[in-house]
């Protein structure tokens, strides 16, 4: 099985390449710190399989990586592996047509056992993303809406533009404010949106 | 005297056969004398013929002395013969009697060294017949099953399908085709094992019961030892993550100090140009200073300090693996890669080039007309000189040009070339 590792981190490239050389049927062809090269290198060289992190280096993101090179290479699977709990990239990478999705931290499966479903051709993904504290509440409290709003809010829009963009009346938009500062307990709204930036449950600019 | 041409020849005839009979009758009389001392008697073969030709030969002795004694016509040398084949027979009677004397020690050490095994072992055929096995055998089946080893198969049998005994339990786990495992009430653990053993067309099967208990301990404790090291290598692995993430969070973190510092006396030389006031060029040199740090801060999404140097090596890297060598002019300045646009626009013509024209070669070539930069990207491949416009890769790549104020220009000459301008 050659499979090709996305990560800008040396120290992750070096602990997931440590995991996977404990297999003898598993062989690491080339680490690659920037998504956007993923593609080049899938141009000539056999591979099997991505682990495809998603906030590379060059700002590059790994699921609008993975989203093109399942478009012209689709019999290479794809595992997404990220540290940042952000709440989007599930959807997002099952969007993007990718196999698998495995935290590096949060995680309770190996990162093999994933790779092993997904090979057999199992779809493989967390059943929920991380539950991370936000002031008082977890991250699971949250509904769909409630992130959208944050991270509207963490965009810098107003409530008058967050309406417009979700379709809905700002009162409507006031409520859910209102509602996510009484779960995190924080009184003040630019730092409970801080508050989710830096529990990385909200990462903008991340396609 | 009588001699014994002179008889009548019936008579001679007579006691021609009466003597051949008697010749056999002996034998007969010493097979018989042997038989019964064989039957009756415990002593050693070799002894019965010894004692019994003996007997035979001290007979003849008697006969042929009285009839020597009696007529000298007596046949003396069919006598003399006689007990001449007699001496032989004796004495292939001892070699045989050796020889079987030593089979039999053979096989009786074999037996005997059987019998010393600690282990159990028995040997049967395909039916379950015991051909051999020794005392360990029956008693080791005993000790465990409670039952007397009659038949191989249907113990087998019974063991294999069996979970409880009556004086052991079987181990499941480790248990397998050919053998199964039991513990005793007191924590003894045996193993039975059985293999085929193949001798021509026949089938045999060779049965061992082994005390297997320290083994058994131990397996046990490395399996224990398994479950804690397993457990200790999980912990570990999720302990290397969150080193990964503090190490991430502490750079970041130290990012964002060295950040804040700069800004704070950015902010105070803004103030302090504003107060004193400045002519326009001080002005532009601190928007540039700041549009700079502003450039820092936003590349702070690149936290792991990833330079510009290397990001560009790793696409030229990437682009040698491919078999597409990329040769950078000399004029062409570092700089320029400094811009995200420009390592992309570098990316995207490797991949047309090689993907569409089965390009093996890049150029990258500059000039600075106009006073801007200008970055021109040509290779050997192929191309179709109808297509003008740029799709794909290319297209995503001119709309953030374009967003930027520059251009991207597709040329076709002698090569495909891609002009950008920045």
């Amino acid at each position: 099985m050659r499979i090709l590792l996305v990560d800008d981190s040396k120290q992750s490239q070096f602990f997931i390449k440590s995991m996977l050389e404990e297999r003898s049927d598993i062989q690491v062809v080339n680490t690659i710190f920037s998504a956007a090269n993923a593609e080049l290198y899938c141009l000539k060289n056999q591979i099997d399989l991505i682990l495809m992190d998603v906030c590379t280096a060059d700002n590059a993101s790994g699921l609008v990586a993975a989203a093109k090179i399942k478009k012209t290479y689709p019999e290479i699977k794809i595992i997404i592996i990220t540290s940042m709990p952000e709440h989007s990239f599930i959807d997002k990478a099952k969007e993007a047509g990718c196999e698998g999705f495995w935290y590096k931290e949060y995680g309770t499966t190996e990162i093999t056992s994933v790779i092993d479903a997904v090979m057999e051709g199992r779809i493989c993904y967390p059943e929920d993303t991380p539950k991370i504290m936000v002031g008082l509440a977890k991250s699971t409290e949250f509904s769909e809406r409630e992130f959208e709003v944050v991270r509207l809010l963490a965009d810098g829009l107003s409530r008058q533009e967050i309406a417009d963009r979700l379709c809905i009346s700002p009162r409507t938009v006031r409520f859910y404010i209102d509602e996510l500062k009484g779960k995190t307990g924080h009184e003040d709204t630019m730092k409970m949106v801080a508050d989710f930036v830096e529990q990385k449950l909200i990462i903008n600019n991340i396609s | 005297m009588l001699r014994f041409v002179d008889l009548p020849r019936v008579y001679q005839v007579l006691l021609l056969v009466a003597l051949l009979l008697g010749m056999a009758g002996m034998l007969l009389l010493r097979m018989i004398i042997s038989a019964l001392m064989r039957k009756y008697f415990t002593f050693h073969y070799s002894i019965i013929i010894w004692l019994s030709s003996f007997v035979i030969l001290s007979l003849l002795t008697v006969e042929l002395n009285l009839g020597v004694a009696l007529v000298d016509w007596y046949p003396v040398w069919p006598h003399v013969g006689f007990c001449i084949i007699q001496i032989v027979l004796v004495i292939n009677g001892f070699v045989m009697e050796e020889r079987k004397r030593k089979v039999s020690f053979v096989r009786n050490s074999i037996k005997e060294a059987i019998d010393n095994l600690p282990i159990g072992m028995c040997f049967s055929n395909a039916s379950g017949r015991i051909i051999l096995a020794n005392k360990n055998m029956y008693h080791l089946i005993f000790r465990l099953t409670g039952k007397t080893v009659i038949n191989v198969e249907t113990l087998w049998d019974e063991l294999k399908s069996g979970r409880e005994f009556q004086k052991a339990r079987k181990l499941i786990e480790y248990s397998a085709d050919n053998m199964v495992s039991l513990e005793t009430n007191n924590h003894d653990v045996y193993q039975i094992m059985r293999r085929p053993i193949n001798l021509g067309d026949a089938e045999y099967y060779e049965t061992k019961v082994y005390m297997v208990t320290r083994l058994h301990n131990l397996m046990s404790e490395i399996s224990i030892e398994n479950e804690h090291l397993k457990a200790q290598q999980q912990e570990i692995k999720k302990l290397a993550g969150q080193m990964i993430r503090i190490n991430h969070e502490e750079e970041l973190l130290n990012r964002k100090i060295q950040l804040h510092n700069t800004m704070g006396q950015y902010i105070l030389a803004t103030r302090q140009l504003l107060k004193k006031g400045g002519d326009i060029n001080e002005y532009y040199a601190l928007a540039m200073d700041w549009q700079n740090m502003t450039r820092q801060a936003v590349s702070m999404e690149d936290r792991y300090r990833k330079n510009y140097a290397e990001l560009l090596d790793e696409i030229l890297k990437i682009a040698e693996d491919i078999g597409c060598r990329v040769t950078i002019a000399e004029d062409v300045p570092a700089k320029l890669f400094e811009n995200q646009l420009a390592r992309q626009a570098v990316r995207e013509s490797i991949i047309n080039a090689v993907r569409h024209g089965n390009a093996t070669e890049i150029f990258i070539d500059y000039d600075s007309t106009v006073g801007r930069d200008n970055m021109i990207i040509s290779n050997n491949g192929s191309f179709d000189a109808k297509e003008d416009e740029p799709k794909g890769g290319l297209k995503n790549l001119e709309d953030g040009i374009r967003a930027l104020g520059g251009s991207l220009k597709i040329i076709k000459d002698d090569k495909f070339k891609v002009k950008i301008i920045f």
